[in-house]
């Protein structure tokens, strides 16, 4: 099932139809209520990661499509399935601006050859790192040289200023409007990141990779829809940009939806006006008694220059119960010895004993 | 394989130097947690699990666990003498 799949399916709802999808497939199901409102049923794993059924009234599930001339018959390219939130809502924005959706695999080669006639990427963060990794042609390093990638590794070389001004080029807007052929360049005007959290450096990184697009990050919650979008790379988004009441209990946020608090289950930082997911409520170790919330470690280690991605898990010890297992890779030309050194001495510096990595694994070239 | 005794010394010292300690020999008669050691749960955690992974062994699954450093070291020697009847079979 693809994501252009649900094009006719849309066009059934507008008529007042209702349909199920899932990995199956889709299926015309009874209208949501006695009035016949139209509805669109999904399954999802929703906050709490137990598998359930989450119905939304159509009319409430298209308003998180955005209409804007600018984005008129754009191609939309995503790896999200159609059976879930996230890929209803790409399929939806196309379908809404006269659009098309072209379905993303983790097959590169071809994911980026697809990418080359798309105007609009929607993905994971990671799965856009991954794109960029596996070799997607050009990407502008914080050195602001262009540097070739080949076979999952990158060598950085400068190639003047010819193919800079490429890089640099304004990007013409306005109805339908793409900037293709960009040498080399991937030719997306649109990022739209989402499904898990966006850490600072891997922001960065995507601007660099994908340097002509526009970036939009959504935090959304099958359950929930859309509760915040921001076009900051760094992981923060505006508080103001809520348009439901919010609270943070123990850490976790949680949205008023009908009535109720409901929680995200997600943990968040708030700094000023802004807010930050780190990751799920239940990412933690038990370190000898103590609870460490895992994704903070891997944020931590990710804040050394030389790392290109961590992961903080739990590796089970007879002696503490539990202690903080750190997989890392490193950027191309980074010595793994030297940045593994540099993440324990900097974890070290910053987070209690409990929540320093006592197991290390290196990943990648 | 490394020499046990001497890859368990410089596990161990290395914990022992980063918590400030100064000492420069090991008796290997003290127990795993030895005051003199200035060790935590956590760091013998840490050790435990060095060596465990250096010698493919699971050091508490023994049914009489190691008490002193010296019993670790007699674990793993053991371990080795075993692999090596193993390879010479």
């Amino acid at each position: 099932m693809l994501l252009s799949d649900l094009f006719p399916v849309f066009q059934r709802l507008e008529r007042g139809e209702s349909f199920r999808v899932t990995p199956d497939g889709v299926e015309a199901i009874a209208p949501g209520d006695a009035e016949g409102t139209a509805t669109l049923s999904f399954v999802t794993s929703g906050t709490t990661g137990s598998a359930k059924t989450v119905t939304w009234k159509w009319k409430e599930i298209r308003a998180f499509a955005v209409q804007s001339e600018r984005i008129g018959h754009w191609k939309w390219a995503s790896p999200f399935q159609p059976w879930t939130f996230a890929g209803i809502q790409v399929a939806l924005q196309a379908w809404t601006t006269g659009g098309d959706a072209v379905s993303l695999e983790a097959d590169w080669d071809r994911s980026r050859s697809q990418l080359k006639q798309t105007d609009a990427l929607c993905c994971t963060p990671t799965y856009a790192d991954l794109l960029l990794q596996s070799d997607i042609g050009w990407e502008l390093t914080e050195s602001g040289k262009l540097g070739r990638r080949e076979a999952g590794r990158s060598a950085t070389s400068d190639f003047g200023d010819q193919r800079s001004k490429v890089v640099s080029r304004p990007i013409a807007k306005g109805n339908g409007s793409r900037a293709r052929d960009s040498g080399g360049v991937p030719n997306v005007v649109q990022v739209t990141l989402g499904g898990e959290p966006l850490r600072a450096r891997l922001g960065e990184r995507l601007k660099r990779g994908f340097p002509n697009a526009e970036f939009t990050v959504v935090y959304a919650a099958s359950e929930l829809g859309v509760i915040l979008k921001t076009h900051r790379v760094d992981g923060w988004f505006e508080t103001s940009g809520f348009r439901v009441p919010w609270r943070i209990a123990d850490g976790t946020l949680e949205i008023r939806n009908w009535g109720e608090w409901k929680s995200t289950w997600d943990r968040v930082e708030v700094q000023d006006d802004l807010i930050r997911v780190i990751g799920r409520a239940d990412e933690v170790a038990n370190v000898g008694g103590t609870k460490v919330f895992l994704p903070l470690v891997a944020a931590a280690a990710e804040c050394v220059a030389g790392v290109r991605r961590a992961r903080a898990t739990a590796y089970e010890s007879p002696v503490a119960g539990q202690v903080v297992e750190l997989e890392f890779s490193v950027e191309a030309g980074c010595d793994p010895e030297t940045i593994q050194r540099s993440i324990k001495s900097r974890l070290q510096a910053e987070l209690p004993k409990p929540a320093w990595p006592r197991v290390w694994r290196r990943v990648g070239p | 394989m490394s020499d046990p005794h001497a890859f368990v010394q410089e596990a161990l010292f290395a914990i022992h130097r980063r918590n400030g300690g100064t000492l420069v020999e090991l008796n290997w008669h003290w127990r795993l947690l030895e005051p003199e050691l200035g060790l935590d749960s956590l760091d013998l955690a840490e050790i435990v699990i060095a060596v465990e992974r250096q010698y493919g062994i699971r050091l508490f699954d023994a049914p009489d666990p190691p008490q002193t450093w010296g019993d670790v070291v007699d674990v793993l020697t053991q371990r080795e003498r075993d692999a090596t009847k193993d390879r010479t079979k």
